[in-house]
């Protein structure tokens, strides 16, 4: 893999913020970070993948086609991805999704997204269709820098546990991406932060001063709190804590039952199983939220939603805060919960900065403003961009292509949830604390409960709760061949290491015979495995030639539309006297034709076909500019490129020498 | 029954024999991994974390991750007044026992040798 640095050229490393509903992309470039917008000029892209009859489509083409196509437009992976399909936050889920997801049937239990693509059923695990939005980051960040950017760090909401930390990772390997980090996304945000306020306090030096952060992410489909302490260049995480299922998602699925029960009530018919019908309520209902965090009331309203009958609401700011509130007020718990396990006052936290898109909800401002007595809250980075900033930066710590301003960084994050494995009595016996510092590792020695036993199995949990069937589970490892003796003789080391990226690894040895080759991970629970991930990442090879493909074809499309566009409109504004009516008639026929063609073929026209369309409506196009602009002098010049349907009377068709058509004269004598 | 059997019974599977800081390694002494001296302050402490977490974190190209889990389990320690007063006994304790011991062994004598004399 030529890495740029081999042939002299600088190699980027791009920092990825894979949200759920949005998805960022930034590269530290030129001595300052670059959030890049896609081919659509925007600076965030939709975490959307549709698949239509011919092509699969990502980000904004996707978002933009979900009414007409719902059932196979795809989003929300995040929700899903390293979580179980029996889940209750999965199974909760599922009303609400559009889309089919199914059990893959073995007893991991791994959901699985049905859709139809060219009348075949096809099913896709959550970390691919992660992986393809990670993809489409990973071009828009390419067409920036125009080269390849394989290096990545992509971040992950604090108080994701390790299933979905390796998911996430492993979507990143499906992409084809190298995985430099998996970052929190309130530890990004406060990069963002700290940089911002220090490129402000430079004048006065602050030397080694203490400064103490509460972020409060609150994006889409997550939220997280994460207090730190700034000193210099150092950013130490001290606490976390969140709910890896609460974010703007929710308040628009309150706004929707709310809106489907007025509309059952006026209209005694049920749009529930109308998934379009859900689908344009639910898209109102989202621009709907946005418009109340800056107005006191909206009005949503949808045309023939359901059974010809038109759909319109007034809804008060008010109202919208009251059929949320108990999300907002759930929303503080963590925020005291982490203020707790840093052992700070209130009094000492300097800033409360905000990020996500949900912290723009003036109700989630006021509850955490007078959380800490009418303090005022940091609005001064972008909530939506200061995550992909922050991984933008933390891609250039980790692989040493900043300034040096950023390589003195350094941060120092926690685990956010505590580990352990399951003693007798099914007791959690932890070995890791929630909030220790990352990397780290512990060990802790077992012995056997039984005479003669000669395996242990060992069952990994996180969570804080005593007992293990109310934690999460992790996976089991069994280690066999303990040499057969009376109880409590064996000595089994058992470690737990936890690595940068949050996500763990345990081993397990026998102290006496050193057997460590005998641990079998027989099940870690939705966790893909290596042969999984190489196969997904062959067929997302494979759809990247048919991407590349249908990538042509769209621009060859997109082409001849905007041509014929401009075409019009040049028509328009030519002077009518300069042109003549014979022409303008002519050419008007012509793209007449090639509408006609474009609705019936555009679906299955090849990039060839659209160019060949384009090139027969340029020449007709072109014989009248010319006609326009023609001198004596370049008259010559210009017959040479006329093209074969406008040949001279000589050559066998209707035009004299000095260029006029002689239907016109016949007809039109002006 | 002895108890040790009904300790058994009563855990089927596993027990908890003891909790090892670190694998393989001795006692470590905090203060010494911080570079700190036993009298330090907290805040002397946490600059001193700093300092050695620049250098040693696995993210700089002078990483030693074992280093910087030592020193992250030192400031853990020692920024938590209860961890640290257990630990300041037991560094005191270590020093008198290791000291006993060395008295002891002294005494100590070949069971063989013991034999012979008998």
């Amino acid at each position: 893999m030529p890495d740029g640095a081999d042939d002299g050229k600088k190699s980027y490393s791009m920092g990825i913020d894979l949200g759920t509903t949005y998805s960022c992309v930034g590269i530290f470039k030129d001595g300052e970070v670059q959030i890049i917008a896609n081919d659509q000029g925007n600076r965030t892209t939709p975490s959307y993948v549709a698949w239509t009859d011919k092509e699969r489509l990502l980000g904004d083409a996707a978002k933009n086609q979900v009414a007409s196509n719902p059932t196979n437009t795809v989003f929300d992976a995040k929700r899903l991805i390293g979580r179980t399909f029996q889940d209750p936050i999965v199974q909760a889920d599922l009303k609400l999704w559009p889309f089919r997801v199914v059990s893959d049937g073995s007893p991991d239990d791994k959901p699985l997204i049905e859709v139809m693509y060219q009348d075949v059923a096809k099913k896709f695990h959550p970390e691919e269709i992660s992986s393809m939005i990670l993809t489409k980051m990973k071009l828009t960040a390419e067409a920036f820098v125009g080269q390849r950017v394989r290096n990545a760090v992509i971040t992950v909401p604090a108080y994701f546990n390790d299933s979905q930390r390796q998911a996430t990772k492993d979507a990143g390997e499906i992409a084809g991406l190298n995985v430099l980090r998996i970052v929190n996304e309130p530890t990004a945000a406060a990069i963002a932060y700290g940089l911002d306020t220090k490129s402000k306090e430079k004048k006065t030096k602050s030397g080694e001063k203490e400064t103490n952060i509460l972020v409060f992410d609150m994006g889409g489909g997550t939220f997280d709190v994460s207090i730190l302490t700034i000193t210099d260049t150092v950013f130490e995480v001290k606490a976390t804590a969140g709910d890896p299922h609460l974010g703007g998602e929710d308040f628009d699925n309150r706004m929707l039952s709310y809106c489907i029960s007025e509309f059952r009530r006026k209209h005694k018919s049920d749009p529930t199983r109308n998934q379009r019908a859900i689908r344009r309520l639910r898209t109102q209902c989202e621009r709907a939220k946005r418009q109340l965090s800056t107005q006191t009331s909206v009005t949503i309203e949808v045309d023939s939603l359901h059974e010809g009958q038109d759909f319109n609401l007034r809804l008060s700011r008010a109202k919208f805060e009251e059929l949320c509130m108990d999300y907002f007020k759930k929303a503080m718990e963590p925020v005291s919960q982490c203020l707790g396990d840093s052992g700070l006052p209130k009094s000492q936290i300097s800033d409360v900065v905000l990020v996500g898109g949900s912290t723009r909800i003036p109700k989630v401002q006021e509850l955490i403003s007078s959380f800490f007595n009418g303090k005022q809250l940091c609005k001064e980075i972008n909530p939506d961009e200061a995550v992909a900033y922050g991984a933008a930066v933390q891609a250039a710590i980790v692989s040493g292509t900043g300034t040096e301003e950023v390589e003195n960084m350094l941060l120092l994050d926690v685990a956010p949830l505590s580990l352990g494995i399951e003693m007798a009595g099914g007791m959690m016996q932890k070995l890791i604390e929630r909030n220790s510092t990352i990397p780290t590792n512990k060990s802790q020695d077992f012995t056997t409960a039984e005479d003669y036993q000669d395996y242990v199995e060992i069952k990994v949990y996180e969570g804080e709760r005593a007992m293990v069937k109310d934690n999460n589970y992790l996976g089991k490892f069994v280690l066999t061949g303990i040499p057969k003796t009376l109880r409590g003789v064996p000595k089994i080391k058992v470690t737990f290491n936890v690595d940068s990226n949050g996500i763990l690894e345990v081993t397990a040895e026998d102290m006496k015979t050193h057997r460590k080759g005998e641990i079998q991970i027989t099940n870690e629970k939705g966790r893909l495995s290596q042969r999984d991930i190489e196969r997904m990442l062959q067929d997302a090879e494979a759809h990247k030639e048919e991407d590349d493909l249908a990538r042509g074809e769209m621009m060859a499309r997109e082409s001849i539309t905007v041509y014929m566009r401009r075409t019009r409109k040049a028509l328009e504004d030519i002077d009518s006297e300069k042109i003549l009516k014979r022409d303008r008639e002519r050419l008007e026929k012509k793209m007449e034709e090639v509408d006609l063609w474009l609705d019936e073929h555009s679906n299955k026209a090849t990039k060839e076909e659209f160019e060949a369309k384009q090139r027969e409506l340029e020449s007709a196009m072109n014989t009248i500019m010319l006609k326009i602009n023609r001198s004596e002098s370049d008259f010559w010049e210009q017959q040479a490129i006329l093209p074969e349907n406008e040949k001279t009377i000589e050559q066998g068709g209707y035009f004299l020498d000095s260029g006029l058509d002689i239907r016109d004269l016949i007809e039109d004598p002006d | 029954y002895h108890p040790s059997h009904l300790v058994a019974w009563l855990q089927s599977r596993l027990v908890t024999i003891e909790e090892v800081a670190m694998p393989g390694l001795p006692f470590q002494d905090h203060y010494c991994k911080l570079e700190v001296s036993p009298d330090a302050d907290a805040a002397a402490v946490r600059r001193a974390y700093r300092k050695l977490a620049l250098v040693t974190h696995p993210d700089k190209p002078t990483g030693d991750r074992q280093r910087f889990e030592e020193i992250s389990r030192a400031h853990e320690v020692l920024t938590d007044p209860a961890l640290r007063e257990v630990f300041d006994r037991e560094r005191v304790q270590r020093a008198t026992e290791e000291l006993s011991l060395r008295a002891r062994k002294l005494r100590l004598r070949p069971s063989t040798e013991v034999a012979k004399e008998l």
